[in-house]
């Protein structure tokens, strides 16, 4: 186990190499001089040095990559040409909001997602698996940033039981930072009106950004149920007369989660990227917003940081999930 | 006797559809089979008839519609934010412009930026796999661990990014997504090849001198364009997902260009009061999307006899 963990912390040192080339490269893709951009049409020649000289522009190819790297390794991000805060203090600010964001809406799409595939492998071609599927291909086809204006004319404007935006409203004392989770800060000060507030602020953007997975965990859990179903251990357990709930709930969950397992941490990476969309409708002040706003003006240190940063993030999330597999399947030895 | 095959060789050259029908008599077989078990399922067949009708709007639409002017930019300050009616059936925008007009032209736009965007990608793909797959080794693995530094990150974060640097246009932004978009295909080519390259036809293709070239193009590639063609009707739906997300974010296409995220991302603020301007838009992104994840799930049930149901 041991050398197992060691040799793929190893083996992750060549990608997150790579990624960092990746973004250098993007980085640099922009046309025109970025230091052109900060320093406006009517800088003098002076200016324009000494800017790119504190950016460290001026120096040859190779050399700003060189910087770039280290940079990163002592957690400098670069700095925002619009704000001049540095990349890694905001990423600090506005990254927990994104996990916690993101953790919710596994969490719905898991409480959900079982229970529907499983739902649908057992009624397989009757009517709630027929619905269940057409219900899970649509919401896979549905833009997320459209689900989610749906959501907030419905429940928001409509009905007017939810907020319609933001984390926590501005007027109100959000509990001490501690974790940066709201709700998890609320609930060490056990302070539970705003642990109330932020989960009522959470429900819509959570659900927006988890059907996607809600459906893929569902069509993934319907087929590996039916796949553990014709299992010959199975049929022998239903030859001997075991109630099928027993069956299902003792032998063949833990079995079919299995592939399952796969997808969610797919999606954890996937989520990363899909909280762009959800987080600018609906305004949470995550690294999603953080990057769209950050577009608008051309600020390219900030959407890189978070480029990186969610690389970073979905690499380690996939050593954790590798990890994981042993723990549901008895089968897998690392050695 | 002589007479008999002349005659034999009048009829087959007089109708060439009949030889070729005898020729690939087992292929005809193959497909028919394929569109029975494909008809079998009403899910499918309504993605396929949802996505003939929005081929149909994209190819035929423009010339139809009320106010084709109205694509390029004009304005029609006294009819902004008209609701739906009779005049304009989707309403009107912030300048006036017809909302109907505007999603029937954007169908055209949506619709070519998905095409290229698997074009690009699927070639990038094909080539870069099948070298991997056929000759493995050193070229496999450079190309293969160059194919997962694109993969570490999530595919709409790097588009962003890529489309962000470049600088915002619809060309820009169809070149982020295919490059953002081919290593899935090289993945995929890449293990079908590598599988498929020591089976017999191939050795026998190799035994007889064929070159590799040949070997890949046209032994190995035919035999694998079944799961490509799932994978790319999979995948168009999503590529259009993304060129949306792509025009909402603002680094795809600029207004007035009526492509579909970036119209939505315009009408947003003007949500409720004027809900129809995002709503149409949205929605036929939605149906567009829909009718490709129907009509995908419906050929991988027929061309891929792996995949479970």
């Amino acid at each position: 186990m041991a050398s197992y963990l060691i040799r793929r912390i190893l083996f992750m040192i060549p990608v997150l190499i790579g990624l960092s080339i990746l973004t250098f490269t993007i980085s640099h893709l922009i046309p025109g001089d970025p230091v052109m951009l900060v320093a406006g049409p009517q800088a003098t020649k002076a200016e324009i040095a000494s800017l790119a000289k504190e950016y460290g522009l001026d120096q040859p190819l190779p050399v700003q990559y060189w910087l770039y790297v280290t940079g990163i390794t002592r957690g400098d991000f670069g700095r925002s040409i619009m704000t001049r805060r540095q990349v890694a203090d905001d990423l600090r600010l506005f990254f927990p909001a994104t996990i916690e964001l993101i953790l919710a809406s596994m969490f719905v799409a898991i409480a959900l997602g079982v229970p529907f595939g499983i739902l649908s492998a057992v009624a397989r071609d009757r009517a709630p698996d027929n619905l269940i599927r057409i219900f899970s291909l649509a919401a896979i086809s549905s833009p997320r940033f459209f689900i989610a204006l749906l959501l907030q004319i419905l429940f928001g404007i409509i009905l007017s039981v939810l907020p319609l935006g933001s984390r926590f409203p501005t007027l109100e004392t959000p509990p001490p930072t501690v974790t940066g989770f709201l709700s998890l800060d609320a609930i060490l000060a056990q302070n539970w009106d705003a642990l109330g507030t932020a989960l009522k602020h959470m429900i819509l953007p959570a659900f927006a950004l988890s059907l996607s997975p809600l459906a893929t965990i569902t069509r993934m859990m319907r087929a590996s149920v039916l796949e553990v179903l014709q299992q010959d251990y199975v049929l022998t357990e239903r030859a001997l007369g075991l109630p099928m709930n027993l069956i299902l709930f003792k032998y063949v969950l833990k079995n079919a989660f299995i592939s399952t397992l796969t997808v969610i941490g797919l999606y954890f990476g996937w989520l990363l990227g899909g909280s762009v969309l959800v987080e600018t409708v609906f305004d949470w002040p995550g690294i999603g917003l953080y990057a769209t706003t950050s577009i608008i003006s051309l600020d390219f240190a900030p959407i890189m940081g978070v480029t990186l940063l969610i690389g970073v993030t979905f690499v380690i999330l996939n050593l954790i999930i590798d990890l994981m597999y042993g723990l549901f399947d008895p089968r897998i030895r690392y050695t | 006797m002589t007479e008999q095959v002349a005659f034999d060789m009048t009829t087959l050259a007089s109708n060439p559809l009949a030889r070729w029908r005898e020729q690939n008599q087992s292929r005809i077989e193959n497909w028919q089979r394929g569109f029975y078990r494909f008809r079998q399922s009403k899910l499918s067949l309504l993605g396929l008839a949802m996505i003939v009708f929005i081929f149909l709007v994209a190819i035929l639409g423009p010339y139809f519609v009320p106010y084709p002017q109205d694509a390029e930019g004009a304005i029609h300050l006294k009819e902004r934010f008209q609701g739906p009616s009779a005049a304009h059936w989707f309403g009107t925008d912030e300048v006036g412009r017809d909302i109907l007009s505007l999603v029937v032209i954007g169908s055209r736009i949506s619709l070519s930026i998905g095409v290229i965007v698997l074009i690009v990608a699927t070639t990038i793909g094909i080539v870069l796999g099948a070298l991997a797959g056929y000759f493995g080794g050193l070229i496999n693995e450079v190309i293969m661990r160059f194919t997962d530094i694109f993969l570490t990150v999530p595919s709409l974060i790097l588009a962003i990014a890529i489309a962000a640097a470049l600088g915002a246009s619809i060309q820009n932004m169809m070149l982020a997504i295919a490059l953002v978009w081919w290593p899935g295909y090289a993945r995929l080519v890449q293990a079908e090849v590598s599988a498929r390259k020591q089976d017999l036809y191939v050795q026998a293709a190799r035994a007889s001198g064929a070159s590799h070239w040949r070997i890949i193009f046209t032994h190995i590639l035919p035999n694998i364009t079944s799961p490509i063609i799932v994978k790319m009707s999979l995948d168009m739906g999503f590529a259009i997902l993304t060129a949306a997300a792509l025009g909402f974010v603002g680094v795809g296409a600029k207004p007035p260009t009526p492509e579909w995220g970036a119209m939505f991302s315009a009408a947003r603020s003007y949500v409720p009061q004027y809900w129809w301007y995002p709503i149409f838009p949205g929605l036929a992104l939605f149906i567009t999307v829909f009718g490709f994840n129907l009509l995908g799930d419906g050929l991988r049930d027929v061309l891929d006899p792996r995949a479970k149901r």
